[in-house]
Parts: C-alpha cells; sequence; structure tokens
C-alpha cells in the first residue's frame, strides 16, 4: 500500500507487521521516533501480543533484549552512535550466544564533543561483532530489509543490524509501498 | 503536509528536515521536492524554485535568497509589505511581481487556529501562488495530517490564505502556466 510516510513511522509499521514480541528501547536522536511509534502501537493495541519496556540505558535495552531472545521471544530494539558504542559489551554477547534479536541503527557521528550528524561510524565499530548488518539505500529498503532481518534472524541464529542514515532516511517523508499484514505472515 | 499533497495528487515528494542544536527558537529550514519521477537525491535543495518563509526575522541571518531560481516565488509570512520589509527592489528588479508576496499567516492562523502556527496557512498561499498544488489537495493533506477539529481549522485558515492570494494576483492559479519542475524550498522557524 502506497504511503507517503515518514523513514522511521514506515519502518515501525514494518516491525510491527513482524509481530515482535519483546520491544526494548532507551531514546536516541536519530532514532527515537521509531521506538515511539512502536510504543504508541503497542499502547493502543494496534501491536497486540508485545510487551514494550522502558529501560535505563542502551546497555539495559541490549541487555534486556538478550535475556527475552534467550527465553524465546521475538526481540526488537533501536539505537544510534553513542548508544550502540555503550552497548559495546552487549553487542559481542548477543552475537557469540547467536541471539535472533533485530536492531535498528539510525546511523550517526560518534561525539567529538557533539554530532547529531549521519556517518556510519557507529555500526562501522561493531563491523566484526559477529552481527549481520544490512544497509539501507532509501527508506523503501529500509522497509523491505526490516522484514527479511526477521527471517534471516532466526534462520540462522544471529542477530541482523538494520542500518539506516540518520535523519536522511530516517526523517524524510518518502512516497513507500508498505505491505500489507498478510503478505508479510 | 506539502510533500503529502503532493502524493494526493500522484505525484513522487520527498520532504526532510534540516537543523542544528536541538533547542526552541533555533532557525529550522525544510526541503521538499516534487517530480514526477522517483527522487533519487537527498542532497538538501540548493537552488529552490519557491521559498517559504515562516519567520521574516530570518530575512538578514540566514542567506535565504541564494540560489533561488529566476523568477522563483518568494511567500513570506509578514503583516508588512515587501517594501517594508526592504525587499521590494532587490525581488521586484529579477521577478514577476507576483511571483513575491507576502501573507499576514500568523494572524489568519491565530484568527482560525487560535495559536500562532502559520505552517498549513502559507500552504493555502502557496498553492494560490504557484498553481502547482490544488487547494483542494492541500486541504486533504491537512486534514489527514491533522484529524478531526485541529485538521478542521487549520484547513480554514489554509481556505482563508488561499483566497488571499487569488485576489492579489492577476491571473488565477488554475490558469497559472507556471508549474514548479524542480525543486522547493521550505523554509520555517521553531
Amino acid at each position: 500500500m502506497w504511503k507517503q510516510i515518514e523513514g522511521s513511522r514506515a519502518v515501525a509499521e514494518a516491525v510491527a507487521m513482524c509481530r515482535p514480541q519483546v520491544i526494548c528501547a532507551y531514546p536516541i536522536t536519530p532514532q527515537t521516533h521509531i521506538v515511539e511509534g512502536l510504543g504508541e502501537m503497542v499502547k493502543s493495541g494496534a501491536l497486540a501480543g508485545c510487551e514494550f519496556l522502558n529501560v535505563e540505558s542502551e546497555f539495559g535495552a541490549l541487555s534486556v533484549a538478550i535475556g527475552a531472545s534467550a527465553a524465546g521471544a521475538r526481540t526488537y530494539t533501536a539505537t544510534a552512535s553513542q548508544g550502540l558504542l555503550f552497548m559495546a559489551e552487549a553487542v559481542y554477547n548477543a552475537a557469540g550466544l547467536g541471539l535472533p534479536i533485530v536492531m535498528t541503527i539510525g546511523n550517526r557521528a560518534i561525539g567529538a564533543p557533539i554530532n547529531i550528524w549521519n556517518d556510519h561510524s557507529d555500526s562501522m565499530s561493531m563491523r566484526d561483532s559477529g552481527w549481520i548488518q544490512l544497509h539501507a539505500e532509501s527508506n523503501q529498503e529500509a522497509v523491505d530489509l526490516h522484514i527479511q532481518a526477521f527471517r534471516l534472524a532466526e534462520e540462522l541464529s544471529c542477530p541482523v543490524m538494520v542500518c539506516m542514515d540518520g535523519f536522511i532516511l530516517t526523517h524524510a517523508y518518502d512516497r513507500i509501498n508498505l505491505p500489507l499484514q498478510h503478505q508479510v505472515d | 503536509m506539502l510533500s503529502l499533497a503532493a502524493f494526493l495528487e500522484g505525484r513522487y515528494a520527498q520532504a526532510f528536515p534540516s537543523f542544528g542544536s536541538e533547542r526552541m527558537g533555533a532557525p529550522v529550514m525544510a526541503f521538499c521536492r516534487i517530480a514526477d519521477r522517483p527522487i533519487r537525491s537527498r542532497e538538501p535543495v540548493a537552488n529552490p524554485d519557491a521559498l517559504i518563509i515562516q519567520d521574516p526575522t530570518l530575512l538578514h541571518q540566514v542567506t535565504l535568497f541564494e540560489g533561488l531560481q529566476p523568477d522563483g516565488f518568494v511567500l513570506i509570512n509578514s503583516t508588512r509589505s515587501l517594501e517594508e520589509l526592504g525587499l521590494a527592489s532587490f525581488l521586484k528588479n529579477q521577478r514577476t511581481p507576483h511571483h513575491a508576496l507576502t501573507l499576514s499567516a500568523t494572524e489568519l492562523a491565530l484568527r482560525h487556529v487560535g495559536r500562532p502556527l502559520p505552517n498549513s496557512t502559507l500552504l493555502g498561499g502557496f498553492a494560490a501562488m504557484t498553481g502547482e498544488l490544488r487547494l483542494a489537495s492541500v486541504l486533504a493533506a491537512i486534514r489527514q495530517k491533522f484529524p478531526g477539529k485541529i485538521g478542521e481549522s487549520n484547513a480554514a485558515a489554509a481556505q482563508a490564505a488561499y483566497d488571499l492570494v487569488v485576489q492579489s494576483i492577476p491571473t488565477p492559479p488554475l490558469e497559472n502556466p507556471a508549474r514548479l519542475t524542480r525543486e522547493e524550498i521550505h523554509v520555517e522557524a521553531d
């Protein structure tokens, strides 16, 4: 179904159609709109059978995701920039445990002293952590890659990051073809 | 809402913001491209066909007019005239007169919406001025973005702006041959 929609919102709707059971996240620009959108869907009941947890940090977010995924739940989180660095220890643990977690990265520069703009230094710093990384060129690709990411993660028993450019994609309104629920199922 | 209005007309559209430090009152720019085929560029719009300036206090702070296409459109939210803003000679020397207009959008928004939020009002003016979008598409986009009462009051403000601008230009918008072909810029301030 064609929609004129913000990239973050489109990703939230794609993730929701993958029927996650646990979502935990700590907000960080430019990823925040994605988990905000998912939080709304959980609260309104549009995304049923899903628990949304607010945690105290990014390290907490991925740690909760590891626990939930180890217990068998389909688990999702999202972060960016320093948030991913703060997760670093748990990023390696998730891969080492072979847990099929899906995580969106709204790619953003790291530090020095503060930079909200887009580059790939965050996800590249985790290149060798054992996660599969999928990088989207457009918001249509971002939507499609999230749906593929859950399938890949569960088939391969391996965590998957879907990386999309912060602001350039996350905050851009584009014409996007969103699949229908039965197509994703 | 501008990109949504274009989408509702079956066109391709892209909109994205550009801002610096995250604080209230900081200048914000946003860009919109409208085309009849998929848009691959994600660069900021450097040579806009149209400028919408929501906050006239930015007129002398940012290089707003740099790169504006010859005879491009300029719509400024102000109760003052171009002459009073000191822009008349600059804009009128190089442009069709009705391609540069001021519109008291904040006042219209206060009257219809009750809050000084001129953005949807300016889109009504933009539709009238350029003929690039039908008013019906703009109103539908506003109602889709803000369902219910808020959407209705914003649509009323956009309608009022449309009517006001139509009266001030010589060619009615539906007969206006001007049609943007490349890209537009949409400047705003929070």
